[in-house]
């Protein structure tokens, strides 16, 4: 019978595939709905997109607006109305690991961030297929990115666990790394950002100029490198990068206060465009009150009287960027950097994460711990003077220079992450906090040196036993 | 008339028991001649049959040297016996008169010698495997003029065969009235001669087989009869399928149950599987709900995954068939819930969706087997973690077309109901808790205001699902075929509506075919079969039942006109719920195509091809009325969703049998080649005009995606091979492994080896055994090990793999984040299954016994690993060390305690007793996700809760133990005092048949703790809430003996403490129940009247399931829990015609 020699031979060829052609047949083709992460960086675009996710995920996480709110209500720059546990532990100094360390949200969605970059960075280095120049500007984003994560990492946490890879074996099992050796990376990550991040403001493209401030530029990367050689007292070079971007003639102080946070504002370094869709930052919505402070987080805070009584007679930062809500008798003062709140109907800000005037009032504190006081009082009459305030008259000596700078940081960059931070590392924070005058007190808590640092999550102490927790928690 | 037999050459063909057991035969009949006759008769015929199956795979023809010097026939026979392994088969009366012969031969075949040595003996012969049959030489009767037909001498000629048209070789063929006997030849042919015109009762026997009597007319000397025998109902000897193979309960080294089709078919359910609860031992199904098409949990010999799916292996025809319902996770399938893929029957919620299973006929299945132990699930490799569940469909079988049409009709009603409370009872709570609460009623406390009408009494049960469910089922079905070439042809419609108010039903169409050929020369064997199931499920979008705690006197649901009753916006209408549908339409398509070819005597070369295609269509509708008010476009909504399941399989296999020694050798290696596409897309759209445009989705002002579209593929490859070898049928030893690769796995991970050790030893056939137990018919000890895999978990999860950003897009550009953190290295669970077993047989296999115990323990488990967040993720998917363990025991006994000619009663009881225990955990104090959910050394099923401590008199509020003393009750209070699981479970079937009547009952019964009322009902004394009976006679000042908390409405202390005792171990409680299954009356229509009417098989019969359920469960229904609707107590009656 024919067939059946048929069969036969048909049965014999199908043993044959089956036993020669096992492996390849267990090779599934790529999911349709996901992306093989070979395939993300096989070419410019999915490269891009999946580098830029990390500014989406900050924007949709309220990343920014949250560190300022908690350094804020730490620190003496907002009085906070919020009735959730976390809040009143952050308001009060007083924060308890087991109930607040992951309600923070600081710690997590930065080590995830650092994942990202790492996968963006490792990805990329084995790409053949994006092109160079992307490559280049995405891996120095990304490099860029991580230095700015672990920045506000130690300056929270103190020694933090470096993670340079995204090796979860390795990285779960990591002890924290001394904050010095935290610094030099970012130092090194920094410096190699400069080398790799292109010098104009790119696109979606990652090649062509926009108007748009929203990506790090290698002006990002010394502006952060200038806030870092500032924090760990390498003045000399502080002072240098701060004057490499000053010098830059693209960015400029704005004369009028109210033009600084506006979108692509002469004096952005660096920028996140907020959701396209909601027009307005997360500090906008966020801190305008179109009511009494609220119980919730969101619009809980006002303005401290400490914030309050510290501008001078004049300050014109005080009218332009703070504004008030009344009702009843009671007027609420709120942060109005940025004007938009969610009534917008167009994008007008952006939110801001470097700015210009922080690199004069860097190059001043450089100047002055460096002994050239003429040039430190002249960075920071740049600033007195935008404010619309004389030039600085008080006391020529270093100490009361540095005062006068470390207030002028105050009421420049209030509410955008500094005071909290610059008490630590100015080490004035014991004296500001502590004692029956102290602003601990004034908000109901009683200062524990100890809780200058934020607790680790004791989830992570637990799945990682080389982790410790800091003193006090 | 007397039977010769070779005793010597019995024994050396067949062994000791055969001789022994003919013996045996032998003494039982020695009363009479005539009946001694007959057994000697049989009892050669059974040997002739062992010789057949050992000697079968023989092949190379015996030659021997000879040398007989005018000696009988029966001296040579017997010489050829001792010097070969042939064995001999003749009537002795043939050799009277034959002439003695003188053979000198060397190195001559048997066949050369008996040429000669017959030669003008008017003998002839025959060979058959190793068994020469010796008869009358017909040649020489046919050719003598007038031989058989008009004008020759008077015969009879007949041909036996099996059901399955096969010639049966050594039947027994009498007509007592003549005292003729005869056998069947190769053919299965025989001849009876001399027999006169007349009619006779033929009385036609065979080992094996059942006897038949039937009736044959001689006329002008001519008589023919055509009989097939129905296969004997040992169960030992069934035929047990066990995947890539065959052998029977006799032979079996595995466990392996088997549920037959009529078994099925006895029970008026549209849902195959559901037809298996209570009759298979290890294996627990849990019904979700009393919803036609609702989906079950079905777990074979307790949970061994702690996270990933626990479901069998199911496979229909050769073709894996997919076990997760095909309802979108997304929109879910409305009443019926949303699928979850590894629902717990712990966790007191079942596995949602539309079941699978309701897309088989069950008309159409011929058998189910169910695979248990490593024996038998090894050659399944990495799927057959948790057991294998084979559906066989039905094959056509040669004889008359045969037209059979078979429909039945009945009704449906919830099988349980709740006590709750009458109105009067309902206020007496109500206002006792105002009086406990110092307050009174308000402006919204309508029902005890004035606003209700307070002598108003309705029973909510009835309306809300207290209506008749119709179930109407018609069959028709088409065989026949000759002996190679059979075919099977059916179609069945069967509909369902429920006992809901408003217009529900789940309609069934189906088309199955099956082909069977057989080359002439039988190397050649094809099946084909190929089935077609619509599914259309249209059922509400809530379960209604979940209204059931509606106050008494609730106002009536329609107003005088008939609408809806709001009461102004202040009462929310349960039956908002009958705008609102779910409706499934799905069509399966199932094909599969066995090919075999024997290459040579005993290597046969296999392939199987399967395709299955499911695809469902999913629309939920939400009309305007649904929501009180003008009828607003926002509340006109659409779900809409399509899945596809996409599996083909190619399984080439090679099959080699043969002798080795005393025992038989068979060897089976394959391969399979499987692929798995999938995909679902959902969407859901609101804002229609009008009802009318609610259909068409592209009328929606709003219009988007629910979830995320899947879409998956899934390779597996396996190579798999069987060693079976077979000691005279009391030495068993059976080996089974598979490598298989699966695209569930990492490069590294892909591949898995499994494998299992099976051994047997049927001590019965000892001969010690034979001398000092001669009760003990049947008795094998049996032992398995093995090793087999679980790889559900889904696809792709071990790739690293970014997906798009749900959140907002950066400078136009919407943004990638890693899906997971991907572990390429991750494996299979893998599960060590160890097995023993007894099964005796006595009083010649009337009482059969079956005991096994199984200890099968997981490890390698697929966990999500917690990490610190500092590795980017909270968690990894790993193998983690961890272990579970299930043991247990399984016993089934099966008796015929009645048979006679007339009446016969049957008895089948089967107990499993099934532990868990989580023998390992590593890290499980620090992983924040199972730290309080489970505890080492307890079984999954463990509920950490609150330990309820009593009432407290003074307060009459629940107090419990404070376990850390810290005055706080939290989760750290917790303590895993109960379990939510069986203890054990089983059923008790027993069988009646009385002349043409037919009784079978199933008593199911469950020893089990689950969740009780407490899950559902919150605190009494609340507005607009019913309560269960048991609330009543609460604590209501100081002193009071009560256990029921005092009634409050308001007071936030007693309510906390109510929410405590919810989470507290007084809800788990006892949740056993004894359920009348399933009984079924057939009534066969006497032969004579079906003949004249020309009519076979046909019979009337009544079927009803879950009758009634005995059960002290404080809730709606043991079995389905919470508030699910109950199974339905369904009644049918039904005609089975054959044309």
């Amino acid at each position: 019978m024919k067939t059946n020699r048929f069969i036969y031979v048909l049965g014999g060829c199908l043993f044959i595939i089956g036993i020669a052609g096992c492996r390849k047949e267990v090779q599934v083709g790529a999911p349709v709905t996901q992306l093989v992460t070979n395939t993300v960086f096989s070419n410019d675009n999915t490269a891009t997109s999946a580098a830029l996710s990390i500014y989406s995920q900050m924007i949709t996480n309220n990343l920014i607006w949250n560190i300022h709110r908690i350094t804020a209500i730490s620190s003496d720059e907002l009085t906070s109305y919020s009735t959730s546990q976390t809040s009143l532990d952050l308001y009060r100094n007083a924060l308890n690991a087991s109930t607040d360390a992951s309600s923070i949200n600081i710690w997590t969605p930065l080590y995830n961030y650092i994942y990202q970059a790492n996968a963006v960075t490792e990805n990329l280095k084995n790409s053949s297929g994006v092109s160079a120049t992307v490559k280049q500007q995405l891996t120095g984003e990304s490099i860029f990115l991580r230095a700015y994560f672990y920045f506000y990492l130690v300056n929270l946490y103190g020694d933090v666990p470096l993670v340079t890879s995204t090796d979860y074996k390795t990285n779960a099992v990591l002890a924290r790394t001394p904050k010095a050796q935290v610094y030099q990376q970012i130092i090194n990550d920094l410096r190699m950002a400069q080398s790799l991040l292109s010098s104009h403001y790119v696109d979606a493209t990652d090649t062509a100029t926009t108007t748009d401030h929203i990506r790090p530029t290698n002006w990002a990367a010394t502006a952060l490198l200038a806030r870092v050689y500032l924090y760990t007292e390498s003045y000399d070079s502080a002072e240098l990068q701060a004057s490499t971007v000053i010098n830059n003639p693209l960015y400029q102080l704005p004369v009028d206060l109210t033009k600084v946070f506006l979108k692509n504002s002469s004096e952005a370094i660096w920028q996140l465009a907020d959701d396209a869709n909601s027009f307005w930052t997360g500090d906008g919505s966020n801190f305008i009150l179109n009511a009494p402070p609220s119980s919730g987080i969101s619009r809980s805070t006002t303005i401290s009287p400490q914030l309050f009584s510290s501008f001078e007679t004049g300050d014109a930062r005080k009218t332009a960027w703070i504004n008030s809500y009344s009702s009843s008798g009671n007027v609420w003062y709120f942060p109005y950097k940025y004007e938009d709140g969610n009534k917008a109907t167009t994008v007008k800000e952006y939110t801001m994460l470097l700015r210009l005037s922080e690199q004069y009032l860097i190059r001043a504190e450089s100047r002055a711990q460096q002994g050239n006081l003429a040039g430190a009082v002249a960075d920071l009459n740049s600033i007195r003077n935008r404010a619309g305030l004389a030039n600085y008259s008080g006391m020529a000596d270093k100490a009361s220079l540095l005062a006068a700078i470390a207030h002028e940081r105050q009421v420049e960059l209030f509410t955008e992450g500094d005071r909290w931070i610059d008490l630590k590392r100015t080490k004035t924070i014991d004296a500001v906090m502590d004692g029956p005058t102290g602003v601990c007190l004034a908000k109901g808590g009683v200062w524990n040196a100890n809780k200058q640092l934020y607790p680790l999550l004791p989830a992570d102490i637990l799945n990682n036993s080389n982790l410790i927790q800091n003193l006090g928690y | 008339m007397k039977i010769f037999y070779n005793a010597s050459a019995m024994q050396r063909a067949s062994g000791t028991l055969m001789s022994s057991l003919a013996q045996a035969m032998q003494k039982f009949h020695s009363n009479t001649t005539k009946t001694l006759v007959l057994g000697v008769k049989l009892a050669a015929v059974f040997i002739l049959i062992t010789c057949l199956q050992v000697s079968a795979k023989t092949t190379n023809a015996q030659k021997l040297s000879i040398s007989i010097k005018n000696g009988s026939l029966e001296k040579l026979f017997s010489e050829i016996e001792k010097k070969t392994t042939y064995v001999f088969f003749y009537d002795a009366a043939i050799l009277k008169g034959t002439r003695p012969v003188t053979v000198e031969v060397k190195d001559a075949t048997v066949e050369d010698i008996l040429q000669t040595s017959l030669k003008g003996q008017s003998l002839e012969f025959t060979i058959h495997d190793r068994t020469i049959f010796v008869k009358r030489g017909e040649k020489s009767a046919a050719l003598a003029p007038g031989g058989p037909g008009k004008g020759g001498p008077p015969s009879v000629t007949g041909v036996v065969k099996s059901e399955n048209g096969t010639p049966l070789v050594g039947a027994s063929v009498v007509i007592r009235k003549l005292k003729k006997s005869g056998m069947t030849d190769d053919n299965g042919e025989f001849v009876l001669h001399d027999v006169p015109d007349g009619e006779y009762e033929v009385e036609i026997s065979f080992v094996g087989y059942e006897t038949r009597t039937t009736s044959v007319i001689v006329e002008n000397h001519e008589g023919r009869v055509v009989a097939d025998l129905k296969q004997f109902h040992s169960q030992l000897d069934e035929t047990i399928v066990k995947g890539y193979y065959n052998t029977t309960n006799r032979l079996n080294t595995g466990n392996v149950t088997k549920i037959k089709g009529e078994d099925i078919q006895k029970q008026p359910v549209s849902d195959p599987i559901m037809a298996l609860e209570g009759r298979v031992p290890g294996l627990y199904i849990q019904q979700s709900s009393g919803i036609p098409g609702a989906n079950m949990t079905v777990r074979l010999r307790g949970q061994n995954s702690i996270t990933n799916g626990n479901d069998p292996l199911y496979i229909v025809d050769g073709v894996p068939y997919s076990s997760a319902s095909l309802t979108n996770s997304s929109i879910g399938g409305g009443s019926v819930g949303k699928p979850s893929t590894n629902a717990a029957l712990n966790t007191g919620q079942a596995q949602g969706g539309l079941s699978p299973f309701n897309n088989i006929n069950p008309a159409d299945i011929e058998s189910i087997e169910v695979l248990k132990d490593a024996d038998a699930t090894a050659i399944y490799g990495s799927r057959g973690a948790n057991g294998v569940i084979l559906i066989t469909t039905k094959k056509g079988k040669a004889g008359d077309t045969k037209f059979l049409v078979n429909v039945y009709s009945g009704d449906g009603t919830a099988a349980r109901k709740m006590h709750l409370l009458n109105t009067q009872q309902y206020l007496q709570v109500r206002h006792q808790a105002f009086i406990n609460d110092g307050e009174n009623p308000g402006p919204t406390d309508y029902d005890i205001n004035g606003t209700w009408d307070s002598t108003r009494y309705t029973d909510w049960q009835n309306v809300l699902f207290g209506g008749t469910a119709k179930f109407t089922n018609a069959q028709v079905s088409l065989s026949g075929g000759t002996a190679n070439t059979q075919f099977l042809l059916g179609s069945g419609y069967n509909r369902q509506t429920t006992v809901f108010p408003g217009n529900y039903s789940d309609a069934k169409a189906s088309v199955y075919l099956n082909i069977n050929h057989a080359s002439a020369n039988q190397k050649f064997h094809t099946s084909a079969s190929a089935g077609y199931v619509n599914d259309d499920n249209i059922i509400p979008q809530v379960d209604f039942t979940g209204n059931l705690n509606l106050a008494p006197d609730a106002p009536p649901l329609y107003d005088a006109n008939g609408n809806l009753n709001w009461e102004n916006g202040k009462f929310t209408n349960p039956l908002a719920a009958t705008f609102r549908n779910a409706r499934a339409k799905t069509n399966t398509l199932t094909g599969s195509l066995n090919l075999s070819y024997e290459i040579f005597r005993g290597l046969q070369l296999k392939s199987s091809f399967g395709y299955t295609k499911a695809q469902m269509n999913q629309t939920n509708q939400q009309l305007a009325a649904s929501v009180y008010g003008p009828p607003n476009p926002n509340n006109r909504r659409n779900q809409v969703a399509t899945s596809n399941l996409n599996t083909w399989i190619v399984e080439p296999q090679l099959d080699y049998s043969r002798k080795i020694s005393h025992g038989n050798l068979n060897v089976l290696v394959g391969t399979t080649h499987q692929q798995n596409n999938q995909n679902s897309i959902a969407q859901t759209a609101s804002g229609f005009a009008s009802d009318a445009l609610i259909p068409t989705v592209t009328a929606a002002t709003f219009l988007s995606a629910s979830g995320s579209a899947q879409v998956s593929e899934y390779h597996y490859v396996a190579f798999f091979g069987r060693i079976n070898y077979n000691w005279e049928d009391k030495y068993l030893v059976n080996i089974t492994a598979r490598r298989d690769g699966s695209s569930r796995f990492g490069a590294d991970r892909q591949f898995g080896d499994f494998g299992a050790v099976g051994a047997g030893w049927i001590f019965s056939k000892e001969k010690f055994i034979e001398h000092n137990l001669p009760f003990l018919s049947f008795g094998k000890l049996r032992a398995s090990y093995g090793t087999t895999g679980n790889d559900q978990i889904g696809d792709y999860q071990f790739l690293s793999t970014y997906t798009t950003y749900p959140g907002t897009s950066y400078q136009g550009v919407s943004t990638l984040y890693p899906t997971i953190l991907a572990n390429p290295y991750f494996g299979w669970e893998l599960v060590k299954k160890l097995e023993g077993g007894l099964e005796l047989g006595f009083l010649k296999d009337r009482i059969l016994l079956t005991a096994s115990y199984y200890h099968n323990r997981t490890g390698n488990q697929l966990v999500g690993q917690p990490l610190p967040y500092t590795a980017g993720f909270s968690s990894v998917q790993a193998n983690l060390p961890a272990v579970v363990q299930n043991t247990g025991t399984e016993i089934v006994l099966n008796t015929i305690n009645f048979q006679t000619k007339n009446f016969t009663w049957n008895t089948s009881i089967n107990l499993s007793i099934p532990r868990n225990k989580l023998v390992s955990f590593p890290g499980l104090a620090n992983n924040p996700n199972y730290k309080l959910r489970y505890a080492i050394g307890k079984p999954l099923f463990i509920q950490p809760l609150y330990h309820y401590t009593g009432l407290d008199k003074q307060t009459g509020i629940y107090t419990f133990e404070d376990v850390n003393h810290d005055g706080i009750l939290d989760s750290k209070d917790f303590q895993p005092l109960k379990q939510v699981a069986r203890n054990y479970y089983g059923g008790i079937q027993n069988s009646f048949s009385y002349k043409g009547w037919r009784l079978d009952f199933l008593v199911q019964f469950v020893k089990q703790t689950a969740p009780n009322y407490l899950l559902n009902f919150q605190i009494p004394g609340l507005f607009g809430q019913n309560l269960p009976v048991a609330v009543l006679g609460a604590w209501q000042k100081p002193g009071d003996n009560a256990s029921i908390e005092k009634y409050t409405q308001s007071n936030v202390d007693v309510a906390n403490a109510y929410s405590n005792y919810v989470a507290s171990d007084a809800s788990i409680s006892d949740a056993s129940f004894i359920r009348l299954k399933n009984i079924s009356l057939f009534y066969s229509l006497p032969e004579g009247w079906q003949r004249k009417m020309h009519l076979q098989n046909t019979r009337l019969y009544l079927q009803a399931q879950n009758l009634f359920t005995v059960t002290n469960y404080l809730g709606l229904d043991p079995e389905t829990q919470g508030w699910a609707l109950p199974p339905l107590r369904m009644i049918t009656g039904g005609i089975q015609v054959g044309l």
